[in-house]
């Protein structure tokens, strides 16, 4: 390194020096957000999974009766109370992690990160393709239902319009996923991706 | 409760230039920097009664600030030299003030960054040995010096 490159560093600390006195007397942090601190239990992120899970305990209880009085079959029930139990299950599963990084926040930065960066592609993976598929076998399965009880209410089995609603199910089902898939779930991944990699980079020299 | 809430709140107080400078220097809107302040605080707060003084003070409250504003600034606008976040501060970002000038330059090239990049840096701007940034960030310290030698290198033709 040359020594104009010493007194450009020398420089950018003493600009660092200069900023960090104007913070000293400026009020980003103030009492406000301590107090907040104190009284904050959970983000946001696991405020949202928190009403997700709200969400997923009521439906657990009340699609059942709902289900059963419309006419469903016991399997697409006890399928969709299974789907729901899982889904439950992995929010439950994926927030206890996430409180757990929370609280190991101040481990070292490519551990942290490694761990949370993992979570959160596990979570996309899950949202981007368990989860499509276990609703589109629910959806199959309902119209499934709905025609089969339409057929035994009317004494005769409306084929055409079956196939047509699951044609145009399958048609929108497509659209959909690809649509999520190169909108939100590529840049997602490819985001968390590249951040792995730049904590692998960060360790490749570990091992020279 | 009380006495924990108490020493909480004068430790904060003590490393308030730590946590600003750090949100500060990954976020451009005034806002997220809001935002980040308060998620560290959150963070810090909940680890406080754990802290277990393996490490400084000082090097828990970076630890766990850089992990926070990490993990939260993943929307890249690195590209993007927005300084308003500087202006909230007093920072005259138009002025031709050679302070408030070189305070603008040093914002702009380290949020040119990469995210890790931005850390050891700052660690290294903070007059932290090899081996206490090493031990921040989670490498050894003769990668700090393999990565530092690199970040310079980007610093430079960001100069050009």
């Amino acid at each position: 390194m040359t020594t104009t490159d010493f007194d450009e560093l020398d420089g950018m600390k003493q600009q660092l020096r200069e900023l960090q006195e104007k913070l000293k007397g400026r009020d980003i942090v103030n009492d406000r957000m301590i107090r907040n601190a104190f009284s904050s239990n959970i983000g946001r992120l696991m405020r949202r999974e928190t009403l997700q899970l709200v969400m997923l305990l009521v439906m657990l209880i009340v699609y059942p009766p709902f289900f059963r009085t419309g006419g469903c079959s016991l399997g697409l029930t006890i399928y969709a109370e299974a789907l729901f139990v899982v889904c439950a299950l992995s929010l439950v599963w994926s927030m206890s992690q996430l409180e757990k990084i929370r609280r190991s926040m101040g481990d070292n930065i490519v551990d942290t990160n490694t761990r949370l960066l993992r979570l959160k592609r596990g979570e996309q993976r899950w949202l981007h393709y368990c989860a499509p598929v276990f609703i589109t076998i629910f959806l199959g399965w309902f119209c499934h239902d709905i025609y089969y009880l339409k057929a035994f209410s009317f004494g005769e089995l409306d084929m055409h319009g079956k196939y047509t609603l699951m044609g145009s199910m399958i048609v929108g089902a497509l659209i959909g996923g690809i649509i999520g898939y190169f909108r939100f779930y590529r840049p997602k991944i490819d985001a968390l991706n590249e951040a792995l990699s730049q904590l692998e980079d960060l360790k490749e020299n570990e091992n020279i | 409760m009380k006495e924990l809430e108490l020493q909480f709140t004068k430790m904060v107080k003590e490393q308030k230039a730590t946590i600003s400078t750090v949100c500060l220097m990954f976020s451009d809107d005034p806002d997220e920097v809001d935002e980040l302040v308060q998620l560290t605080l959150i963070n810090l707060w909940k680890g406080f009664a754990d802290f277990n003084g393996k490490s400084s003070m000082r090097t828990w409250v970076w630890r766990v600030t850089m992990n926070t504003c990490i993990s939260a600034e993943r929307k890249n606008k690195r590209l993007r030299e927005s300084t308003t976040s500087l202006e909230r501060i007093g920072v005259d970002t138009t002025a031709e003030a050679t302070n408030d000038k070189q305070i603008v330059a040093l914002h702009n090239r380290i949020h040119r960054l990469g995210l890790f990049d931005r850390a050891i840096v700052l660690l290294w701007l903070e007059d932290m040995s090899y081996e206490e940034i090493g031990d921040i960030v989670g490498i050894s310290a003769k990668n700090v010096g393999v990565k530092l030698a690199r970040i310079r290198e980007q610093l430079k033709k960001m100069r050009i």
